[in-house]
């Protein structure tokens, strides 16, 4: 579904990704993970054409390169920005329209609120603060209110920066099974997180980033049991989940 | 097929899926053995510098004097403490071969296997019975676990004699034998001498390892025992027999370049050669984690064929084996430099080299090196006891350092054209 090859990204002068190469197949999620500077967000970023960016980047069959981030919802990509980035001062409901602005026009009322229904089964909580302000909510109901708008645009792919970022571990795992039941439904994603062990625990396979390179690939369950990914990325964040408790 | 999204990959996907795995073997060869540091360096290259597939053909070869060169873990990419496997050969070097293996490595030759077992047209209902000679102890213990990985009853190698094997065989119901083509061939001759019909066996599948088979020998085979062969081949650097296997079709062996990356050069000038032409077999690994392998030169002479198979599997497939570039040489599927007997007969002989030289002998099928040594004056003795025990110990000493059989037949000076 997305090709990436020989991707790389420049903040400034700096090289921030030099030369990935990888893909995503439809219904898959694949998970980066990496140290912190590793470039994964860089990638995501690159994507969406947010930094400047060489290379060859395909989306279905059709080349990104030169398509202006904001027409990228249009073909069926949406981010979930690190930080979630609401509309703190609208209200639950409003951001969620917003999510939907491009289909307004075209699509009749109906269908959106029908996709409202589907976004309420999956995120309850959400029904119950529809008129609550965005940015009174609890971190993880941001998130989710997060992931629910950028579903709006009925995304073929969803691009996740960091979505267990300063969640306590119950709510990361509340959000991880939403992930997997979009999956279940036949969504594509891209999840860059920091706590690896999480990610990899939902991911079909991953990619592990050093310094801008691309060193070590496969499935999930296998980058959990290598020893090397244990040491570099999964020590730390395995006692934080487990003391969490 | 085991793995069908992989074995019958569209070209296109393989290749996108063959470029990143490259390139993070590169990436992770490069900044973790100095080797290959070493050898990017000096040709003023960085692991970015390799954009497309093609682009390997830039780096420089990796040889079997290299891997003995940094002898034991030099060429290793992770921790000794990540490493669960460590596999030594006597190799064809000065030096034993030693390859390292982590966890995830064994999993996936576990699969590589558990693949080719299945190309073979054997499955977990079978019973799977192992006649492979202690020198090849590599082979038989990878391909006995790749069989027990894919549920088959396994009748371990007893080195029984070859009767007791077939007794084994007929009464066990082996439906199943992995062997060499020498021993399966050798097995006809001790069939006849039994009164043994293959009629009585229960065998419908051969499965022969470590040697070429040459067409005639295959048909004899198949004919004198009443079943199919299938066959792969591999080399003890890479993975061991994982490497490429036959199919249904039996169209030469299909390639996991899902997981090794092969290419064709032309030996005497290291030139990258078109598909479909005849040369020196070079593989880069593109998974392994433990041993990554740049562009190491097999030695064997094949060519690539990328037409789509029969079968259905889209993994090129490597043609028949033709022969080495060097001049090593199989004794029974175990190779052997000609150095190397030199080398054993004067460790043996407390430095003294005397003239020696050898043939590979075949006798009811089996193989063995025959070694005509010429008895000097260091050498002479005047007691036949002496000499009776000088063939002794050469014979035991290829055995326990080659694990291969050696006649012996002592030569006096100038009674042959003797050279060395």
């Amino acid at each position: 579904m997305l090709k990436i090859r020989n991707l790389y990204a420049y903040y400034g002068s700096v090289t921030a990704l030099s030369g990935v190469t990888c893909h995503i197949r439809a219904g898959e999620i694949v998970a980066l993970i990496g140290a912190n500077g590793a470039g994964k967000t860089t990638l995501l970023n690159a994507v969406c054409g947010l930094v400047r960016r060489e290379g060859e980047l395909s989306f279905q069959g059709r080349s990104l390169i030169g398509v202006a981030s904001e027409n990228l919802v249009s073909l069926g990509i949406a981010q979930v920005p690190e930080g979630r980035q609401l509309f703190g001062p609208m209200t639950v409901a409003e951001n969620l329209e917003l999510g939907a602005y491009r289909r307004f026009r075209r699509h009749p009322r109906q269908e959106i609120m029908e996709d409202l229904e589907r976004i309420y089964l999956l995120f309850p909580k959400l029904r119950e603060r529809l008129q609550q302000q965005a940015g009174t909510l609890s971190g993880g109901e941001q998130q989710m209110l997060a992931i629910a708008r950028a579903l709006m645009a009925r995304p073929k792919l969803l691009l996740l920066d960091e979505p267990s970022l300063g969640l306590a571990p119950l709510v990361v795992e509340t959000i991880l099974a939403t992930l997997t039941r979009l999956r279940e439904e036949g969504m594509t994603i891209l999840l860059v997180e920091q706590n690896a062990r999480a990610a990899l625990k939902i991911a079909d396979r991953a990619y592990v980033l050093e310094t801008g390179r691309i060193i070590l690939s496969g499935s999930a369950q296998d980058l959990l049991a290598d020893r090397q990914v244990t040491r570099a990325y999964l020590g730390r964040d395995y006692k934080e989940f487990t003391e969490g408790r | 097929m085991r793995q069908p999204q992989f074995e019958a990959m569209a070209t296109e996907e393989l290749e996108l899926l063959q470029l990143e795995r490259l390139q993070s073997t590169l990436t992770r060869a490069f900044r973790q053995v100095k080797f290959y540091r070493r050898q990017f360096d000096s040709h003023g290259l960085a692991p970015e510098a390799i954009r497309d597939l093609g682009d390997l053909q830039r780096l420089p070869f990796t040889t079997r004097e290299d891997l003995s060169e940094n002898y034991p873990y030099g060429l290793f990419a992770v921790p000794l403490r990540d490493i669960v496997r460590i596999v030594s050969s006597p190799g064809t070097t000065e030096k034993p071969l030693v390859v390292g293996y982590t966890s995830q490595d064994l999993k996936l030759w576990q699969e590589l296997l558990a693949r080719l077992y299945t190309a073979a047209g054997v499955s977990r209902d079978d019973i799977v019975q192992f006649i492979l000679p202690p020198g090849l102890a590599n082979w038989r213990r990878d391909l006995m676990a790749g069989a027990e990985y894919l549920g088959a009853s396994v009748i371990p190698a007893a080195s029984l004699n070859f009767a007791k094997e077939l007794m084994v065989m007929r009464d066990y119901k082996t439906s199943v034998l992995v062997t060499t083509p020498s021993i399966a061939r050798h097995l006809l001759t001790v069939m006849d001498r039994l009164n043994l019909a293959p009629a009585e066996l229960s065998l419908r599948r051969a499965f022969l390892v470590a040697a070429p088979l040459p067409g005639e020998l295959r048909r004899e085979i198949e004919a004198g025992l009443h079943l199919r062969i299938a066959t792969a081949y591999g080399i003890t650097e890479v993975m061991g027999p994982g490497l490429a296997f036959s199919c249904e079709a039996n169209a030469g062996f299909h390639f996991c370049a899902d997981h090794f990356y092969p290419e064709i050069i032309d030996p005497e000038t290291g030139e990258a050669l078109p598909l479909g032409a005849e040369g020196e077999l070079v593989i880069t690994t593109l998974s392994t984690v433990a041993f990554p392998l740049v562009r190491f030169r097999s030695g064997d002479l094949t060519s690539l064929n990328p037409e789509p198979c029969a079968c259905g599997r889209t993994l090129v497939r490597l043609g028949p084996i033709r022969g080495r570039v060097d001049a090593i040489f199989s004794v029974g599927g175990i190779k052997v430099h000609p150095d190397q007997i030199g080398r054993l007969l004067k460790d043996l002989l407390g430095g003294h080299l005397p003239h020696w030289r050898y043939e590979v002998q075949t006798e009811a099928g089996l193989e063995s090196l025959a070694l005509d040594i010429t008895v000097d004056e260091a050498l002479f003795s005047d007691e036949i006891k002496a000499l009776e025990g000088l063939c002794y110990r050469v014979r035991r000493y290829f055995q326990d350092h080659l694990g291969i059989h050696a006649r012996i037949t002592l030569k006096e000076i100038g009674s042959g054209q003797l050279g060395n």
